[in-house]
Parts: C-alpha cells; sequence; structure tokens
C-alpha cells in the first residue's frame, strides 16, 4: 500500500514537473489551435502574422532582457516610464538632428537603467519601490520636457520596417542568450536569484550583477522608445503607458517564476510575449470587448502563477 | 398553336427579366457595395457616454449597410498606431478614430495611403498647420467632425463668473492632446475676460481615487476656492466623485461645479443645486457624424468631392435637471441620436443626392435634446 502510494506520489510530482517545465509552449500552441480555429483560420493568415509580430515585438525585445531581472527574483517596474522618456529625448533632440535619435533613445536608456541598477544594488533600495519610484520621477519629466506631446519626421517611419525590427530582435535575442547561456553573467544572475548569500559567499559580486541586469534592461527599454517613437512619429506623456505589466505578463504567460533562480528560463521571455501576442490578437479577431479581454487575461494569469510559482522560495520575493 | 407559342415567347421574356433583375447590377443600384469600417475604441470603458459613442458610430455605418469592426485600444498615440495597422491588416475599407495629436497623424495617413484605406477623425481639429496642409490634400483623409473647443471653455468660464465664481480649481485631459490646450487656451481667455482667478489646473486624471484627492488638495490648499471645472476628464463617474469630494467638506452647493462634456447624473445634481452647468451633447453628434462623412466617402459619394469634409459640431448648454434626465433617455440610451433608418434618409449621398456642405450644417444646427426628444418618440415631452 505504501508502495503503491509513493509510487502515485512520484507519478504526480513528475507529471507536475513536466507540464511545469513545459507549460509555457503547450500554453502557446493552445492559444494558436484554439484561436485558428475560432476565427476560422484568419489567426495565423498571411495579413495577421506581421500583426502578431508587432504586438510582440516591443513587448519581447524588452522580456529578452528582463529575464536577468527576473533570474535575480527583481522586478523592474520603470521599464513603460523608460521607454517613455527615452523617446521623449529622442523626439526632444529631432529637432536638432534626426540622426541624434536613435544614439539620444538608447543611451537615455542606458544611463537609467544604471540609475535602476544603482538604488538597488548600492543604496539598497528594494528593487519594487526604487524602480516605481523612477517611474514616477520620469513620468512627471516626461510630461514636463514634452508638454504634451511632440513629433519627429514622418521620413523616420523607414524604421518601421519589418524587415529592420525582425534584424533587431534577431541580433537583440542572440545577444540576450549568448550572455544568459554561454556567459558566466547569467549564471550568475540565476545565483543570486538562488540564494543571495550563497552567491555571495562563492565570490560572485552580487553589487555589479544587480547593477548590470537593470543597465541591460535599461538599454532593451532605450531601443524599444527608439522603435515606439519611430512608428508613431510621436512621443508624448502617455508614451509607454502600462508596459511594465504587459512585460511583466509576458514572461509569467512564459512561465517565468517570480521567485527568480535557476528556474528560470530564457525561453520563457519569447515564448510568453509570443502567446501573448497571440492571445491578444486572436481576443481581437474574435471581436471580444477589452474588459472581457482583461478578464481572460488575468484568468490564465493566475493559472500561470499556480503552475509556475515556487513557492518554497516565497521569501525571496523582493 | 399561334397562342402556345405566343404564350411560351411571354413566359420566357418574363423569365430573362426576371433573372436579369436579379443580378448584382440592379442591386448595386439600390444599395451600396458592402463594407467594413474599423473603429479603434476603448470597449473595456463602461461609462455610459463611451458606450453611446460606440452605439452612434455603429448605427452611422449600418445605416448604409456597412459592418463596424471595433478593437480595442486605450486611445494613446503608441496603441492607436499599432490599431491602425492592426485593422488595415483585417481589410477593412474606412477607419474612424480619436487622435491622440496632431504629431501622429501623418503616420496614421501613411499607412492608410499605402494601404488604400480611407480613414476620419472625430472629436478633434487639427491644431498644427503644416500638419493639416498635408492631411487635408491627402486623398484618403475622408475628414471628420470637431467642437470649437477654445469658445466652449471660454463661455463656461464666463458662464460660471455669472454665477458668482471668482476664484476656480480646473481639472483637464492629459497635456498634448489637442481639445485639451484648446480648452486650455480658451480657459485662459474666459478667465481674462471675465475676471476669474485660475488657482491651478490638474491634468490626466483617470481614476476616481485621483479625483477625489485632487479636489481635496484643492480645498486645502485653496480655501478662497468657489468654483471647480472639469474641462476635460477620461475619469468615470468624474462629476458624481467631485460632489461626493465636497460634500466630505461640506462644500457641496457652495462651490460651484461646472463641466464640458454631459455625464448621466448631471440630473440629480442640478436638480440639488449643487451641480451648475455643463456644456456638451457632441459626444454623441460628434462621432455619429464623423462615421457618416467616412462612410459616405468609402461608398464613393462623398460630401464634398474635392477635399476632406470638415464639419463643425455644437455644443449645447446643460443647467435644467428636466433636460439632464431627457439627455439620460435619449442620449445616453442604447438608440442612437439618429437611428440607422434616420441616417439612411437625410445623411447618406447614395440615397439623397441633394446632400452636401450647406445641408449638412442646416442639418446640425436644428439637433438639440428636444429634437432628439421629439424624433424618438418623446414628443410631448419635449414640449
Amino acid at each position: 500500500m505504501n508502495e503503491t502510494q509513493t509510487a502515485g506520489t512520484v507519478r504526480l510530482r513528475n507529471g507536475r514537473e513536466l507540464l511545469v517545465s513545459n507549460f509555457s509552449f503547450a500554453g502557446l500552441a493552445v492559444i494558436l489551435i484554439l484561436f485558428e480555429i475560432l476565427t476560422g483560420g484568419r489567426l495565423l493568415g498571411q495579413r495577421n502574422i506581421m500583426n502578431i509580430f508587432n504586438n510582440f515585438f516591443s513587448i519581447g525585445m524588452c522580456a529578452l532582457m528582463y529575464s536577468f531581472v527576473m533570474a535575480l527574483g527583481e522586478l523592474d517596474l520603470s521599464v513603460g516610464a523608460i521607454v517613455g522618456f527615452s523617446s521623449a529625448m529622442a523626439a526632444f533632440v529631432s529637432q536638432v538632428s534626426i540622426y541624434l535619435i536613435l544614439p539620444v533613445a538608447v543611451i537615455t536608456g542606458l544611463i537609467l537603467g544604471l540609475g535602476n541598477g544603482v538604488f538597488t544594488a548600492y543604496l539598497g533600495v528594494e528593487s519594487f519601490i526604487g524602480t516605481l519610484a523612477m517611474s514616477f520621477v520620469l513620468r512627471g519629466l516626461t510630461t514636463y520636457f514634452l508638454n504634451g506631446a511632440m513629433g519627429i519626421p514622418i521620413e523616420m517611419r523607414i524604421f518601421d520596417e519589418n524587415w529592420i525590427k525582425i534584424t533587431a530582435l534577431i541580433l537583440m535575442a542572440v545577444l540576450a542568450w549568448f550572455i544568459y547561456n554561454r556567459n558566466k553573467f547569467g549564471r550568475y544572475c540565476r545565483a543570486v536569484g538562488a540564494s543571495h548569500a550563497a552567491a555571495e559567499q562563492s565570490g560572485i559580486d552580487v553589487r555589479k550583477t544587480r547593477l548590470f541586469a537593470f543597465t541591460l534592461v535599461g538599454l532593451a527599454c532605450g531601443f524599444v522608445g527608439f522603435f515606439t517613437l519611430v512608428r508613431a512619429c510621436t512621443a508624448s506623456s502617455s508614451t509607454g503607458d502600462a508596459f511594465e505589466f504587459d512585460v511583466l505578463l509576458a514572461v509569467l504567460f512564459g512561465g517565468m517564476p517570480l521567485s527568480g533562480g535557476w528556474g528560470v528560463k530564457f525561453r520563457a521571455a519569447l515564448i510568453g510575449a509570443l502567446a501573448m501576442a497571440a492571445l491578444k490578437s486572436g481576443m481581437s479577431l474574435m471581436g471580444i470587448d477589452g474588459l472581457t479581454q482583461q478578464v481572460v487575461q488575468g484568468i490564465i494569469l493566475i493559472c500561470v502563477v499556480v503552475i509556475s510559482f515556487d513557492r518554497k522560495n516565497v521569501g525571496v520575493i523582493k | 398553336m399561334k397562342l402556345k407559342k405566343l404564350a411560351a415567347c411571354a413566359l420566357s421574356l418574363s423569365l430573362s427579366l426576371s433573372a436579369l433583375s436579379a443580378v448584382p447590377v440592379f442591386a448595386a443600384e439600390s444599395d451600396p457595395e458592402p463594407f467594413t469600417i474599423g473603429f479603434p475604441w476603448d470597449t473595456a470603458n463602461t461609462d455610459p457616454t463611451w458606450i453611446s459613442i460606440y452605439n452612434n458610430v455603429e448605427a452611422a455605418v449600418e445605416s448604409a449597410g456597412g459592418e463596424l469592426v471595433s478593437v480595442n485600444t486605450d486611445n494613446t498615440a503608441d496603441d492607436l498606431i499599432n490599431k491602425v495597422s492592426e485593422l488595415i491588416s483585417r481589410g477593412v475599407d474606412g477607419i474612424l478614430l480619436m487622435p491622440a495629436a496632431d504629431s501622429m497623424l501623418p503616420s496614421v495617413d501613411a499607412m492608410c495611403a499605402d494601404a488604400g484605406v480611407y480613414w476620419g477623425t472625430m472629436f478633434r481639429t487639427i491644431s498644427d498647420e503644416s500638419i493639416r496642409d498635408a492631411i487635408y490634400e491627402s486623398e484618403w483623409f475622408a475628414g471628420g467632425c470637431h467642437e470649437d473647443d477654445e469658445a466652449c471653455a471660454a463661455n463656461i468660464v464666463k458662464s460660471m463668473s455669472e454665477m458668482g465664481v471668482t476664484d476656480l480649481g480646473v481639472i483637464n485631459i492629459a497635456k498634448g492632446d489637442t481639445s485639451s490646450d484648446l480648452r486650455d487656451k480658451g480657459l485662459a481667455e474666459g478667465a481674462e475676460e471675465a475676471g476669474v482667478n485660475v488657482l491651478n489646473t490638474t491634468y490626466d486624471i483617470s481614476v476616481t481615487t485621483d479625483m477625489t484627492k485632487t479636489i481635496e488638495s484643492y480645498i486645502a490648499a485653496y480655501p478662497e476656492m468657489n468654483g471647480i471645472l472639469v474641462l476635460g476628464t477620461y475619469c468615470e463617474a468624474a462629476i458624481p466623485t467631485i460632489e461626493k469630494a465636497l460634500a466630505d467638506h461640506d462644500k457641496a452647493g457652495e462651490v460651484k461645479v461646472g463641466r464640458i462634456d454631459f455625464e448621466s447624473d448631471l440630473g440629480t445634481y442640478l436638480s440639488e443645486g449643487t451641480f451648475h452647468v455643463s456644456y456638451g451633447g457632441q459626444q454623441q453628434i460628434d462621432p455619429l457624424i464623423s462615421a457618416v462623412i467616412l462612410v459616405n466617402k468609402v461608398i464613393g459619394t462623398p460630401i464634398v468631392e474635392d477635399g476632406p469634409t470638415i464639419i463643425e459640431t455644437p455644443y449645447l448648454e446643460l443647467t435644467d435637471a428636466t433636460e439632464a434626465e431627457q439627455f439620460n433617455e435619449y442620449f445616453l440610451g442604447d438608440e442612437a441620436v439618429y437611428t440607422a433608418d434616420e441616417i439612411k434618409d437625410t445623411m447618406i449621398k447614395f440615397y439623397n443626392p441633394d446632400i452636401d456642405m450647406d445641408y449638412m450644417n442646416e442639418l446640425i444646427s436644428t439637433f438639440s435634446i428636444a429634437d432628439v426628444v421629439s424624433r424618438h418618440g418623446g414628443g410631448e415631452s419635449a414640449e
């Protein structure tokens, strides 16, 4: 009887582990198949594929670098504000020269990410609070600088070409994958996320690791700010609004545990962002109203967190 | 035998004629080709005004046999651009949107021109002269409606001044929004003319908790404040929230409250004497006429042949509780302010070739709460 019970428990545990480790793929497959059927084949139709890509692009690009912060068991709630501020600064300098738009957007993002890293790693501010405060500051500054909205020359839309965005995303993905999986920094992030004290005792410079992780997110936000700006040719005080939740939702959809550590899989960023883009597009194609879309996303998020949440490490959430 | 042949000929002739009558070329003369209009709108917003805007656009599109394809948006510039792209990919024939800023319009026009899709705007004028010139020259821009936001803001300040308001706290939509900026300008002009002191303006309040905090801050910081003017807000239930905050501080009735854009609870507060004046009504007629302009363009019978159709819709003034109740019933109900049949008969040029700008302006000049009440079965109450 005991042996039967033990075997049953092991089977259950194995089944759960299998589900947890692969449910991001399964979730994406379910979403694609379900909405492909429900929309009568329109979801993956030629016309809608690029639409899904455009929904996926910004979130995916940011989520790639967000993996490092998630691996640390930290959160960055300022990504939307950094996107907005980078975009605003780039629009601001476009009045001087359009050649400054890209470098200013990227450098602004980088500096702000660095700032987040300093707050978190060197000043000891919890990432949740520090990045939230940064978000408020940046939102205020964006409104102050733009005084509403500011346009850039329409010619800059050439950077909104799909091939440019696909190339940029691939380059960013390769860079992030390499750092995460083939560079000691990626391992350091997961080690710090798994156990801060153990990582420190192993000789890992926890502060530098945190600083670099937040800087990478800032860099990605700078690029997203640039591409957001050239798409709408407008920077406004609402640019990047709620983007932080889109990114967070995407990585959680992909199965990234909030607790960080070794359970954070790099693929989750891309799969989650893709699943969310497909989900939104599918619901939109079906004519589901915004309110119902929010409810559906909320329910799915609860299910995902219940499945992926590492309850043993609940205490390490910052 | 001859009679049989004659009968057979007559029968075949009649059958041929009836068969010919079923050919689409005859049907096309009685109705336009089927079409779809894309409409990015905040469908998560349950405010009756926002729902009524959707209903009015839908009535205009359906009046000519079209189908409305709606996608959810938060109405920011970035999201609107994404939704325009999505609607184009879904193959719509026209797109109607409420622009978040002038500077986003060249992008919208470029995307629509590339895809060969007509587009139009509602609620917003184009303030930037260079952008306006470029957009008005576009063959894909159908036109749209707007209101004289500047004059409206100036007028409501003067109305409040006549009620005794001297020190005003103001709420407005986010800076950069065309209507917000114009209303700010009108506020400054009206305040200067009437000698009203504008104490502070808070922008971009979208939730009731922030509205409460703002009003409480105003009460604490400006004891001399005797008026609150909502120039615009996307916050649901804005007036009930303001009234509650004022009542909590024993200021209800003492501080005069005004707002641009009607909302559903005004009647209650007007009858209680705690709310005083509102300019609005455009939230229903503007999207309806904007959709009519786009529909006429899409089906090949534009109201103006050689350029965009730009129509200015009037603000209605509301200071009476009875009118406020009628507004709730006839403007915020399920029915549009003009039904699909009324629109078909009076605003679609395909069915009524006499329609031109003069005709439309005359039609709109008769629009009022009493007009809607009388057309939709409330003739007696209108009198």
